[in-house]
């Protein structure tokens, strides 16, 4: 479904990603983990279109309709309109604009360019209702201000709802599961665990093991100063728990 | 600065000859003349003087506006209401159309009162002259000294139905300057609701350039809600004055809308007794080179009042926006509570905004609040990241976003006053967004199709 290629980025004249390959197949969950500026959420980030980084060296080409289109080539919201769901590390708050009609208007963009009619005001709100009950989260959510005065918890829930109710192809989850208590991070993977089917993917950027426990991931790649040095499958998760990256980091050197 | 027809040689006897046209009294004809002797002591605003350095004096002379002579009293022109179900009270051409009496109020000309009909009970009376005696700078002096007419109104009831007063300029040859006077009195625990639109000149030809003063007193217990909507055309000018006494309880909630004039300048000054709350409000909402000024000051005299400074403007293309705001708390008004912001988005690369908020204290046990920003929309990049990675296009990320920011704004106004806000607000962002949308490299017009 996604293929990055020898993938080069800087921002602000710094070389962030340098040289990142990546294969996500349809139907898998792939786990980023690296520690601190190794340059997991600018990958997030390049993928979803963030206009902040440019991109040096290298494509991604994302697979839409059976055939592979330069990902890097489309705008912003047609990435998204072909099913490329970002859930962001720090989602911003919009205050004065309402989250039912937000989470409406981007619901009924992605219908118009599917070519199924747009869903009215009430039949909507039934729908996000019912999306945050089966999530364990408050339909009070729908009737604040975008993400205004959430807390940090509070604020991941909004993205996972959005997971619920977009339904993208391939859904990248950055530090989804940071600062959240035990009874957030088992919301946040009831919707992960909802989401997960044979015609997704994933890719969960994370430092911790906690979510992947409850995920189980079948490919895990360990990222380190901009390029992926390790890969392996869910007994990685294990072993960097154990030992951190200190080991992987000195091979690098 | 402006002119005066020409068969005058100075604005002294314009002046004079605009006051024996209508045989005013005597008394009436020296108070004039004392104005315009204050005004010619002050002379003309300009950019030396600090309240006016950021204002386009070069815009209204290039404009080459002559005061008014005699208003053609004949009702020329129908504007549709923007209140539904409002009192429409007109004034065209400089001339006053009144309604037949209605329920809960009363409403005269402020001509009548200057040819010395005795119509108005002493309180009212006292409060006018009150008005017209304090020594005010800037272009109120020419205004006392010339504005022939205006609305005196009288609200004795809670008003079921809003005020909506309109002021529009029709079939002119010239450029034309007009001054009109208003007084606005609400009785003990009354309501209303009254919007001022100026609609400035129909021609494409002329322009007008009003100079407008009022002063309001809401008596105990008393709300107004009153809205300035600055509508006039690119060619026109409004200078708008508002003074405002607030007795004890007493509410005001007060919002101006700066869309259209080439220039406009709002003055606001409350005085707020013990226990009286405000709002003051304003959204600026500007292109082209358009040019607007807010000075708002809220002054507390009295214990435990409450007032609230709110002004957003969001420029485009190289229009400019000039917020001077002053909270002022005399020794006397302990306990008060005040706030105020300045938010400016530049959406334009030669748009500029300059603010100025200040507090003056006295008081020593009060809780004050001020605070600017301006920003542009690149540093709000994110925000609109957010709604493009949703799938949602450019165009109308961006008009979520800008409606969402000025939402705040008008939060506090009545819903009926929100309803009929709301449309006019998103209608001048569609107009001006293009603007911001092509001259933005990052932005592409594909997402408009």
């Amino acid at each position: 479904m996604l293929k990055i290629n020898n993938l080069k980025v800087s921002a602000g004249g710094e070389t962030l990603l340098k040289g990142v390959d990546l294969d996500v197949q349809t139907g898998s969950v792939h786990a980023i983990m690296g520690p601190n500026g190794s340059g997991k959420s600018t990958l997030a980030k390049v993928v979803a279109g963030d206009p902040s980084y440019e991109v040096s060296q290298g494509n991604i080409l994302y697979e839409v309709g059976f055939k592979n289109r330069d990902l890097l080539s489309m705008d912003i919201s047609d990435r998204a309109k072909e099913g490329v769901f970002m859930s962001f590390q720090y989602p911003v708050e919009i205050p004065g604009l309402n989250n039912l009609v937000f989470l409406r208007t981007a619901f009924n963009s992605l219908c118009e360019h599917h070519g199924t009619p747009p869903m009215d005001e009430e039949k909507f709100k039934t729908l996000a209702q019912s999306k945050a009950k089966e999530l364990g989260i408050s339909a009070d959510f729908l009737s604040r201000n975008l993400n205004e005065g959430f807390s940090g918890g509070e604020k991941k829930q909004n993205e996972a709802l959005q997971l619920l109710l977009f339904f993208p192809r391939l859904a990248i989850l950055d530090e989804t599961d940071s600062g959240l208590d035990v009874d957030s991070i088992q919301k946040v993977a009831r919707g992960i665990r909802q989401f997960r089917g044979k015609d997704n993917a994933l890719v969960l950027i994370t430092h911790y093991s906690r979510l992947l426990e409850l995920v189980q991931p079948d490919y895990v790649h360990i990222l380190i100063d901009g390029k992926i040095q390790k890969q392996g499958d869910y007994s990685l998760v294990e072993k960097i728990e154990k030992q951190g990256y200190d080991w992987i980091s000195k091979k690098i050197h | 600065m402006i002119g005066f027809p020409k068969k005058y040689t100075n604005i002294s006897e314009y002046a004079q000859f605009k006051r024996k046209e209508d045989v005013l009294p005597v008394n009436v004809q020296q108070f004039l003349k004392s104005q315009l002797k204050w005004h010619e002591e002050i002379g003309f605003p300009h950019k030396k003087m600090e309240e006016w350095r950021h204002f386009p004096f070069q815009k209204i002379l290039k404009a080459g506006y002559v005061f008014s002579e005699f208003p053609d009293e004949k009702e020329q022109n129908v504007t549709s209401s923007v209140y539904p179900n409002s009192v429409v009270l007109k004034i065209q051409n400089g001339i006053p159309i009144l309604p037949k009496k209605q329920e809960g109020f009363s409403v005269f000309n402020w001509k009548d009162m200057l040819k010395g009909k005795d119509f108005l009970p002493p309180k009212i009376k006292g409060f006018i002259f009150q008005s017209l005696q304090n020594k005010r700078k800037g272009l109120c002096p020419l205004n006392n000294a010339l504005a022939l007419n205006g609305l005196i109104i009288i609200v004795e009831k809670k008003l079921k139905r809003p005020l909506e007063i309109q002021y529009s300029y029709t079939s002119m040859e010239n450029p034309l300057a007009d001054n009109l006077r208003n007084f606005i009195f609400l009785k003990e625990n009354t309501e209303a609701q009254i919007m001022e639109s100026f609609y400035g000149s129909d021609s494409k030809d002329s322009s007008v350039l009003l100079n407008m003063q009022t002063d309001a007193y809401i008596e105990e217990k008393a709300r107004l809600e009153f809205i300035c909507l600055d509508q006039g055309q690119e060619k026109d000018t409004f200078f708008n004055h508002f003074f405002c006494e607030m007795s004890p309880e007493a509410r005001a909630n007060l919002f101006t809308l700066s869309l259209q004039s080439g220039t406009g300048r709002f003055l606001t000054h409350l005085f707020q007794k013990e226990k009286s709350i405000s709002e003051i409000r304003g959204l600026s909402l500007l292109g082209g080179g358009r040019h607007a000024e807010h000075q708002v000051t809220a002054e507390h005299l009295g214990e435990e009042g409450m007032s609230h400074q709110f002004y957003q403007s969001l420029l485009f293309q190289s229009a400019r926006h000039v917020f001077k705001g002053m909270i002022r708390i005399k020794k006397s008004a302990q306990k008060t509570e005040t706030q105020q912001l300045n938010r400016n988005l530049i959406l334009g690369e030669r748009a500029l905004a300059v603010s100025a908020p200040e507090l003056d204290i006295k008081a020593d046990d009060v809780k004050a609040h001020h605070g600017s920003s301006t920003s542009s929309l690149e540093e709000n990049r994110s925000l609109l990241f957010y709604l493009q990675s949703r799938g949602i296009k450019t165009s109308q990320a961006l008009n979520l976003l800008l409606s969402s920011l000025i939402k705040e704004t008008f939060s506090p106004l009545s819903l009926n006053a929100r309803q009929v806000l709301e449309p006019l607000i998103q209608d001048h962002l569609q107009f001006l967004q293009p603007s911001f949308i092509k001259s933005s490299s990052d932005l592409s017009s594909e997402d408009f199709k």
